[in-house]
């Protein structure tokens, strides 16, 4: 595994947020996917992504690569700010039009404490402060478009590698469509770049030609990767990559994304449930819970000092491959009621020790550093 | 485990063969296997897609689509042999004696139907119960599955229900009439580690009240390790390795079962993993001699010619490769199963199969 010592980071997530809605008037329902999360992938390094179906591990890589538009906080690729949401505008927004009205009100009932030279001075400040928040969303909605470049470094390998192919494609169709997309007319050129990231991928040039149902599992998961390969990415994110494949067909995929991530310097999001492939091929895990990121470390620290109840339960019901172990082993189980989180006692993300994160309140940390080793 | 031989033999399958009908041809899914199933075992079947392991399971519970062709071989269950008796007598087993959960609970439950009358339609028709009685019956087995508030509960429609809890009540289900054997094909694939392992506790803990006897298909070798007794390896329709669970994952003899152990990471592991290279075989046209050759770097010339028979290591455990003949050379497993199972060996203090000085290949 590489090391992090280069420390120089490549893509930076800050306080991501991303709901969806359904619905409308009384019915309306947010579901808050990913509520809040921040993290740093490194050059050349891979970042594993944890958490059971439903924590918002997927929403996470799609928000990223801007699939979808995200509702709050920022992504920024080496330092340039490429997506941004626009709720904490809005938000603040609607908390000068509460301002305002509280102000109005208590001019109208005549209180003493505020006079009409109050508001007359707050209108003149707020209707520049709107005009201002107001500009910063247009941008914060034009930023993705601005910044689509940038987007052509980050490519993304989906789970099910039947969905993810156009049945009515040609392999060679599939893959150079990224090429296509940015402008590339030059025949010749195309046809040599696919042959080439079908031999880097394990496929032959005669395969090209194919169209993905003629493909097994592993084959089209390959096809995939060299989609995403073929416009020179610098970002990987791999989202559930080898969970739809046959156990022998995952090692020879797992092989494969390791040689192109050394042989490429790509660093790698790599979304997962499987913790035991996860740890294998991950230098740093984040757990995810619920929309938020629970606990950070590096992989190593994260198996030897789990300290989040949530990532001590999830490790505890890894299977094993091993009869007498799994004999003799204890489950922990995990209730999000024994937080006991309340006013005055909410969770926060802490690092705890370097490099080691945790989603936690005061209280906890400071029963979580006597259990540190 | 040697004295499970003088244990109650509960299902004997021998020699059993099934192909399907196809537009290209006839597709040889299971090419003669044969297992015993004993009273309150846990038998695993373990092996990727394709390699006959839920046509075995299937035609045990004579549920086998109508392009089967039985080309040979018996199921004995109780004195009868399952795929020649009559549809009339298999209705008496089927559901009562032996049942079978499957991977997706929500497919195996009717999404319009509470659950709680889905659970008593099963003892209303099998057994005969009344309505109230068999509402009494299910409101027993939703506690006794570990569902909460089942009072509440049993009013419900399934998608009220989260994955393991469906799954819970697809086990009510199948145990409704007190099946002597439960038939679990990959029942935990479509859910979370965590909710993963408090389905296999509940089934554990159901084996042991309720003296049953599981198969349990599955390919993930970290639940075999967890559920099961036996394990028999099953790899293009046939069995390749049996024995009981410590003799596989402690003392395993077949390449494929070599690969299939060290194709997975395990929380420990840091060396390049073993990939299997290839695809399994066509099974229309099922390879002469061993269908695993052609993806074993350990193939000898004469596993490319003829079928190996299974080779005897010990009273339980059993493995069909060539390379346990006496004349062929000796082979070490991957370097990466070894450290592992050395590994695993130093952690556990107690005698387990294949010790070092042991028998040799």
């Amino acid at each position: 595994m590489t090391t992090n010592n280069k420390q120089e980071p490549i893509l930076r997530v800050e306080n991501l947020r991303q709901y969806f809605t359904s619905g409308t008037g009384k019915k309306k329902l947010v579901v808050k996917a990913v509520d809040g999360i921040t993290l740093t992938l490194h050059k050349g390094e891979t970042l594993g992504l944890v958490g059971e179906s439903g924590c918002g591990k997927t929403t996470t890589g799609r928000s990223i690569i801007n699939l979808y538009d995200i509702v709050d906080g920022a992504v920024y690729f080496k330092d340039v700010k490429i997506a941004e949401g626009a709720m904490q505008f809005e938000k603040q927004i609607d908390a000068l039009k509460e301002k305002k009205k509280e102000l109005k009100k208590a001019v109208k009932e005549q209180e003493a404490s505020t006079s009409q030279a109050d508001l007359d001075s707050f209108m003149e400040d707020y209707q520049k402060q709107i005009k201002e928040l107001k500009s910063r969303i247009r941008q914060a909605r034009r930023l993705n478009a601005e910044n689509k470049d940038y987007y052509d470094k980050i490519q993304m390998i989906f789970q099910d590698p039947i969905a993810s192919l156009n049945p009515r494609m040609t392999v060679k169709e599939i893959i150079a469509e990224g090429l296509r997309i940015n402008g590339e007319r030059d025949e010749k050129l195309i046809r040599k770049k696919v042959a080439d990231v079908l031999e880097i991928v394990g496929l032959l040039p005669e395969h090209a030609v194919r169209y993905p149902h003629e493909f097994s599992g592993g084959q089209r998961q390959r096809i995939g990767i060299a989609r995403a390969l073929i416009i020179d990415p610098e970002v990987l994110i791999a989202d559930e990559p080898i969970s739809a494949l046959d156990v022998s067909i995952q090692a020879q995929v797992i092989n494969l994304l390791n040689n192109l991530k050394d042989e490429f310097g790509l660093s790698v999001l790599f979304i997962a449930h499987d913790l035991s492939v996860v740890k294998y091929f991950s230098d740093r895990i984040a757990v995810m819970y619920f929309g938020h990121i629970v606990e950070m470390a590096d992989s190593k620290e994260l198996f030897k000092n789990p300290l989040h109840p949530y990532t001590r339960s999830l490790l505890s019901a890894i299977p094993v491959p091993d009869p007498e172990f799994e004999r003799h082993r204890k489950r922990f189980a995990y209730h999000p009621s024994d937080h006991n989180y309340g006013p005055g006692n909410m969770p926060e993300f802490h690092e705890i020790k370097p490099g080691h994160w945790i989603y936690a309140s005061k209280q906890e940390v400071d029963n979580y550093k006597k259990d540190l080793k | 485990m040697a004295e499970k031989n003088t244990i109650e033999k509960v299902l004997e399958v021998k020699d059993l063969a099934v192909s399907f009908k196809t537009t290209n041809g006839t597709v040889k899914a299971v090419r003669g296997i044969s297992f015993d199933l004993f009273k309150q075992e846990t038998l695993a079947i373990v092996g990727e897609s394709g390699s006959g392991k839920s046509v075995t399971s299937r035609a045990i519970m004579g549920i086998l689509a109508g392009n089967s062709i039985h080309e040979g071989g018996e199921i004995m269950y109780a004195g009868k042999d399952i795929m020649k008796i009559s549809e009339e007598d298999l209705h008496k087993i089927r559901g009562t004696k032996i049942s079978m959960i499957f991977q997706d609970p929500m497919s195996s439950l009717n999404p319009i139907m509470k659950v709680g009358k889905q659970i008593s339609e099963a003892l209303r028709l099998k057994m005969g119960l009344s309505k109230d009685e068999a509402t009494k019956r299910a409101l027993n087995l939703m506690k006794e599955v570990g569902i909460d508030e089942a009072e509440k509960r049993i009013h419900q429609y399934p998608f009220q229900f989260s994955g393991g809890m469906r799954q819970r009540i697809v086990i009510a289900i199948a145990l409704a009439n007190d099946a002597e054997i439960l038939i679990c094909d990959e029942p935990t694939t479509a859910l979370d580690v965590t909710i993963q392992a408090q389905i296999l506790d509940l089934l554990n803990r159901l084996k042991v009240e309720r003296n049953l006897s599981i198969i349990f298909i599955t390919h993930d070798l970290g639940v075999v390790a967890h559920m099961a007794d036996r394990v028999a390896v099953m790899y293009a329709g046939k069995i390749v390795e049996y024995g009981t669970a410590q003799e596989i994952f402690y003392d395993p003899k077949h390449p494929y079962t070599w690969a299939l152990l060290s194709s997975m990471p395990d929380i420990e592991t840091e060396e390049k993993l073993f990939a299997i290279p290839g695809t399994p075989p066509d099974m229309h046209f099922p390879p002469k001699g061993d269908a695993f050759a052609a993806r074993n770097k350990y193939a000898l010339g004469i596993d490319f010619e003829e079928q190996p028979p299974m080779f005897k290591i010990s009273d339980t455990h059993y493995a069909a490769t060539w390379l346990l003949d006496e004349r062929a050379p000796k082979v070490e497993m991957p370097e990466i199963l070894q450290h592992r199972i050395e590994r695993m060996r130093s952690q556990h203090s107690i005698d387990l199969p294949g010790a070092k000085g042991g028998e040799k290949k």
